[in-house]
């Protein structure tokens, strides 16, 4: 028989359930930090506007200073609603990506996702002219429909068979070189107009949002959240490998197929609106595995709200770094996602060897 | 509530990996199934778990055998996953976990971490576990669900010496305790000797043999599918112990020092 000899933990249930208080505590705080950022991505501009009349425009509806609460309801909340949509939306499918290929490199941005919703956007604009809808709703169509594409492309070559790491980002790489290289070919036969759209585009903005842009993105991101929920389990299985997962009685195949058509619906409809912003997939899951762990009912909403803190903050820094200018967001997330980048790298190798 | 395995085949594209393999496990008993390198034996295994399509038939007691029946322990244990021991084993159960965990989620796993011993490994990371530890993790996630059948790729491949024991002897009283069908693969032919009621021995994707260990795992049948000379050190009402001698060649004498 077993010796019962190892002294047990006084409560393992007890236990468990502080744990779980104390990660959504966690998650609460990433959030905290999301509204921060909002209420300061609202605040700086051209003009400076004191946090506390900011607080009570967004509130109530309206302050004291009809000029302010013109300028924080058309322009600045759209912008700020933005950074919190999008960035959830590219934390929320970083963190799925990375689950499903078992990958912490793995992101729309740095699998090519991005870049072949970028196509996708970057075919409307140059070649979409004589298109029937308008660009907002032919935009996201084309770009969800490419982000497929590069999904099914990462699925195929790394997703389908045992592959390894090195193999399913190098795939990732050969597609996001097949992308940027179909994109820059637009750009050879665009007319000067499309051609400095798709150029602002490329960078990544958060300037020409709109709600009605808004009310396109925050349903899907809303559906996909919904969507995750009841898969969160069986996604927290898959961490422990395919082979495990499917003798748990987890349907490997089609939950990682359902998983890469929410990725594409999440990417696509963020890269239409406000162009490739890069890192912001990759960072925000790593943060939220660091904070929660990988129990993915807490893992991926906290990467949500790792994704909306930190494209919020990113977007205050784009416009305070240089006063009287607006950096294009996706610029000041590769500077702060780079070194983030090859420290991951870094240490995934120091840890093989 | 035996398990019966009728006619399994299996193939990896043009390869054949298994020859229409018939077996009948009774409940209550632990069977070592064992063979070289490639034989068959984790294809056999998952076929039995119903994680890799094949001909034939596999049912308990005349009915189709269900995941939910089924406590599956892969060979694998590289997990890189960020979860606590508590949640690896909650996962054992997760045919019948909820979104909130309930109360006897929590009191099973409590009582498997304790029937193995690393009640106090409860809160630790999966990551910072040693693979001995860890193989335990999973050993304890494959019997959290209460299954009837027990399949084990390696159960105790990477454990001590004093942890094989423990770990068997767990396998082999619960085993006995709850009237599991437990098939273990195992690579050493000395702990199948000592732990395993029956022997199942797996040869080119056959069944060479099955029987009590003492009639399975003899000389001519190691030689056979093993290539190696072996002597049997029996001493009386003891199982005896398979000592290797060498590598055997063939139309090589018996070595003469048994």
């Amino acid at each position: 028989m077993t010796a019962a000899s190892a002294p047990v933990a006084p409560s393992i249930a007890h236990a468990y359930r502080r744990n779980w208080w104390r990660r959504w505590t966690l998650a609460l705080a990433l959030a905290g930090v999301a509204v921060m950022g909002f209420l300061l991505d609202v605040a700086t501009g051209p003009a400076l506007l004191p946090l506390a009349e900011v607080a009570r425009t967004v509130l109530l509806g309206e302050g004291h200073d009809a000029s302010v609460t013109a300028i924080v309801w058309s322009i600045r909340l759209p912008v700020a609603c933005t950074a919190l949509v999008v960035g959830a939306a590219l934390g929320l499918s970083g963190a799925v990506m990375q689950t499903i290929l078992h990958n912490p490199l793995a992101s729309s941005y740095t699998l090519g996702v991005s870049a072949g919703a970028g196509f996708g956007a970057a075919l409307v604009i140059v070649l979409g002219a004589g298109l029937p809808w308008s660009d907002t709703v032919s935009i996201p169509v084309m770009a969800i429909l490419f982000a497929a594409l590069a999904c099914a492309g990462v699925y195929l070559i790394g997703g389908a068979r045992a592959a390894t790491a090195e193999a399913l980002v190098l795939a990732g790489i050969a597609l996001l070189f097949l992308f940027q290289a179909l994109t820059s070919l637009l750009q050879l036969i665009a007319s000067p107009e499309a051609l400095q759209q798709v150029v602002f585009w490329l960078f990544g903005s958060l300037q020409k949002a709109t709600w009605t842009k808004l009310a396109i993105m925050a349903p899907v991101l809303l559906v996909g959240l919904v969507l995750l929920w009841p898969m969160a389990w069986s996604l927290t299985a898959l961490k422990l490998g395919d082979e495990r997962a499917q003798g748990l009685g987890v349907p490997v195949r089609s939950l990682r197929l359902r998983c890469f058509a929410l990725i594409s619906a999440l990417t696509g409809v963020s890269v239409a609106f406000v162009g490739t912003i890069g890192f912001v997939g990759l960072v925000a899951p790593h943060i939220a595995r660091m904070l929660v762990g990988e129990d993915q009912r807490v893992f991926l909403p906290a990467s949500a709200l790792a994704g909306a803190a930190l494209l919020s903050v990113a977007s205050v820094a784009s416009k305070t770094l240089m006063p009287g200018a607006v950096f294009p967001i996706g610029i000041i997330t590769s500077l702060i996602g780079v070194p983030f980048f090859v420290a991951l790298v870094l240490r995934s190798r120091g840890r093989r060897s | 509530m035996s398990l019966l395995a009728d006619n399994l085949s299996l193939s990896y594209g043009r390869q054949a990996v298994l020859h229409g393999v018939d077996l009948a496990l009774r409940p209550g008993r632990l069977v070592a199934l064992v063979g070289p390198n490639g034989s068959g034996k984790s294809s056999l295994i998952k076929c039995l778990a119903g994680l890799l399509p094949h001909a034939g038939q596999v049912s308990l007691s005349g009915q189709p055998l269900s995941a939910a029946q089924i406590g599956y322990m892969p060979q694998d244990h590289a997990a890189s996953a960020a979860l606590t021991v508590l949640e690896t084993v909650l996962l054992g159960r997760l045919e019948r976990l909820r979104w909130q965990v309930g109360e006897e989620d929590l009191a099973a796993v409590e009582a498997v971490l304790t029937r193995l011993g690393i009640g106090h490994l409860a809160p630790r990371w999966l990551g910072d576990l040693s693979g001995g530890q860890r193989q335990l993790v999973f050993l304890a996630q494959s019997l959290v669900a209460q299954p009837r059948v027990l399949l084990l790729d390696e159960p105790i491949s990477a454990l001590d010496l004093r942890h094989q024991l423990e770990v068997m002897d767990a396998v082999r009283a619960l085993t006995l305790e709850r009237g599991l069908v437990t098939l273990a693969v195992l690579h050493d032919l000395n702990a199948a000797v000592r732990h395993a009621d029956e022997v199942v021995l797996l040869h080119d994707g056959r069944v060479l043999e099955v029987g009590p260990p003492a009639q399975v795992l003899t000389a001519s049948h190691v030689r056979r599918v093993f290539q190696v000379d072996v002597c049997l050190l029996t001493q009386p009402g003891r199982p005896a112990w398979i000592a290797p001698v060498g590598v055997s060649a063939p139309g090589q004498p018996w070595p003469a020092n048994c």
